[in-house]
């Protein structure tokens, strides 16, 4: 009898202290793990703060992680602030906007303008030449004629559309640097900074934040370009998607970054389709017509959201090698583009990035 | 219960597991096969992406190096390997075909790379660009 | 417990130390952490045969913590005790049932439970269910060493001469 108790009763023991070691065990590598994650992990950087806001033309979501839920708040509603006001600013839909005045006035005198506005035709212009004329600023007549998203979207003749390619493009801004003032050498001109205003309003409110919290946190989603600001609140990377642009309500693929932005430029966000053709928001400056070298979806990766928005539009012009050799010679920029078959084209360096398709 | 019979019932208990066990491994690796993506990487960045287990019939598609080699690569449905090169060593051939992401297929000469990599569809998203 | 015996569980703690340390050494068989073998269960499952049950237990106590303090790993010391601590309870109420010519059913079925432990063990450290895939290249790997174990541990019996106590 007794040998037969003693087995059974070690058992018990043996199998009650594998659990108490297993429930100390898990404890430990639990602390040590979080513990090492990342030098930037924060245990009470655990309140998040989401608002969301109409800037732009489109839907801005500001999320911010941190320790202090009034501090957060206040931040973000600061960040719309902001927002708003470089909206009066740069845009070309509200009519009093500081854009709105100089293209009604700058055909016929020069207009003296902001610093920030001087600041962002001039970077523009550089992005104009960097991409040997496809990101066009001043085909913003173009653009409202089309009106690709509006009610009064229609597919425009060729004779409506040549006086807008055959004039100088860019060449007709005239900007005075000294007296800070702009003039349009031909009335045909206005200029757009669709492509890089939502771009400009990321950085500077990423600035703003990164100056008014000790470790920020955060993401910035407007209308789809995402900045990420920081890492997680865990210490690893953000997963961004990017919509498959032959499935909109659907994942291509994605990439993990911490720190970036990533910006895309897709056939599908404003179009609309008469006779079996669609027509999309992202024109061809040269042709006049919606872009179709050959991409559907161009995202750019990089630090400055500005860039990336830029490069974004002119990739997508430009095509996939052209688009390759011009990413591929900068530094700090990334790109994935997916052609009209469906196919991903990533520049040299995007490995680091992890993308990955779904 | 005789100590034989005991015996023979145990040692059907270690067969049954070791059955199991690689009916198990067996089914690891069918089922890894479906849902792969193979990529083709040319010095380092994807060139094109290919649903493998959407493919039904097996083709092939030749991609050229820009130094001026080349290789054909036959897609069959859930596998892909290099079936002729343009490299001296032909080491890209020899690896044959893979059907998941243990060994990727890679030809040096020419700068190549085939990757098989499972769908992940457990990551969650912080954010989509559109 | 007579000094004679504290010698000998002594001695053939060091052997089971001594292979056990070897055996950490060797390349990892997966990579996940505490996934190993099991060469030093040869030793328990000899004590076990020739000694009681509660005598493999402190012999494998007194290897898994002297292990971890070489070692000097926290965790590691919880893959060991629950991969030896299955393997045990396993292999004495298989010794039960069977006598000393199934030696060698009796360490298959130790190899598989010293798998099995080390697996719980890592998914309840490492909270991670993909781990499981392993299993079943675990237990075959189990079956394998367990039949190497059971027949080292067969003639071991054979020839050690019978310990006066």
């Amino acid at each position: 009898m007794k040998s037969r108790i003693k087995p059974a009763a070690a058992a018990i023991i043996l199998v009650i202290i594998a659990v108490v070691c297993t429930a100390i065990a898990r404890k430990i590598q639990k602390n040590t793990y979080m513990g090492e994650a990342s030098e930037g992990y924060d245990k009470s950087r655990d309140i998040k703060y989401s608002l969301t806001e109409e800037h732009f033309g489109t839907i801005l979501t500001i999320t911010l992680y941190g320790s202090d839920e009034e501090r957060l708040k206040k931040v973000t509603e600061k960040s719309f602030d902001e927002c708003e006001r470089l909206e009066n600013i740069f845009s070309a839909k509200l009519s009093d906007s500081e854009l709105s005045r100089l293209n009604r006035n700058a055909a016929d005198k020069p207009v003296k303008v902001s610093d920030e506005l001087m600041y962002l035709i001039k970077k523009a212009l550089s992005y104009n030449r960097l991409s040997e004329g496809a990101l066009d600023i001043s085909i913003g007549g173009l653009i409202n004629l089309w009106g690709i998203g509006s009610e009064k979207q229609r597919v425009l003749d060729i004779e409506e559309i040549t006086p807008y390619i055959n004039g100088d493009g860019c060449g007709s801004i005239i900007i005075d640097e000294e007296d800070s003032t702009v003039f349009y050498s031909s009335d045909l001109v206005k200029i757009d900074l669709g492509a890089v205003a939502k771009g400009y309003a990321a950085d500077s409110i990423k600035e703003y934040i990164c100056d008014s919290m000790e470790t920020p946190c955060g993401i910035l989603d407007f209308g789809g370009n995402i900045m990420t600001i920081g890492q997680k609140t865990d210490g690893s990377s953000w997963n961004i998607g990017i919509t498959n642009p032959n499935n909109p309500s659907q994942v291509y693929g994605v990439v993990s970054v911490k720190d970036m932005c990533v910006v895309t430029s897709g056939n599908y966000e404003r179009y609309f389709i008469e006779n079996g053709v669609r027509y999309h928001h992202i024109l061809n400056p040269f042709t006049g017509y919606p872009a179709d070298a050959g991409i559907i979806s161009a995202t750019i990766i990089g630090s400055n959201s500005m860039e990336c928005d830029a490069l974004s539009t002119a990739c997508y012009i430009l095509g996939v090698d052209k688009s390759l050799e011009l990413i591929d010679g900068m530094e700090g920029v990334e790109a994935v583009f997916i052609d009209n078959d469906g196919n991903a084209h990533t520049s040299k360096g995007m490995s680091k990035y992890n993308f990955v398709k779904r | 219960m005789s100590l034989k019979k005991r015996a023979i019932i145990l040692t059907a208990v270690i067969a049954a597991v070791t059955a199991g066990s690689i009916l198990c491994i067996i089914y690891m690796y069918k089922t890894a096969d479906t849902g792969a993506y193979a990529y083709i990487y040319q010095n380092d960045r994807i060139i094109q992406t290919i649903d493998l287990s959407g493919t039904h019939d097996t083709y092939r598609i030749t991609v050229e190096a820009p130094e001026g080699g080349y290789n054909v690569i036959e897609v069959r449905q859930g596998s892909i390997g290099v079936v002729e090169a343009s490299c001296p060593d032909g080491l890209c051939m020899n690896m044959g075909f893979i059907d998941n992401s243990l060994m990727p297929v890679t030809c040096l000469p020419n700068h190549l790379v085939i990757k098989v990599i499972d769908e992940e569809d457990d990551k969650e998203l912080d954010g989509v660009v559109y | 417990m007579g000094i004679r015996k504290i010698t000998i569980l002594g001695i053939l703690t060091a052997v089971a130390l001594t292979i056990f340390m070897i055996e950490s050494a060797l390349p990892a068989l997966a990579p996940i952490p505490g996934i190993k073998l099991g060469l030093a269960n040869i030793v328990t499952l000899f004590i076990l045969l020739r000694f009681k049950v509660m005598d493999a237990c402190l012999a494998l106590f007194v290897r898994i913590i002297l292990a971890s303090v070489f070692a000097g790993q926290m965790v590691s010391l919880l893959y060991s005790i629950c991969g030896g601590v299955l393997s045990l309870v396993v292999m004495a109420l298989v010794n039960r049932l069977l006598n000393k010519k199934f030696i060698f059913l009796t360490s298959v079925f130790g190899g598989i439970a010293h798998n099995t432990g080390q697996i719980l063990a890592s998914y309840f450290v490492l909270g991670m269910r993909g781990i499981f895939v392993y299993a079943p290249f675990l237990i075959i790997s189990g079956v394998v060493t367990g039949m190497f174990t059971g027949l080292i541990c067969f003639y071991a019996d054979r020839y050690i001469p019978r310990f006066e106590l």
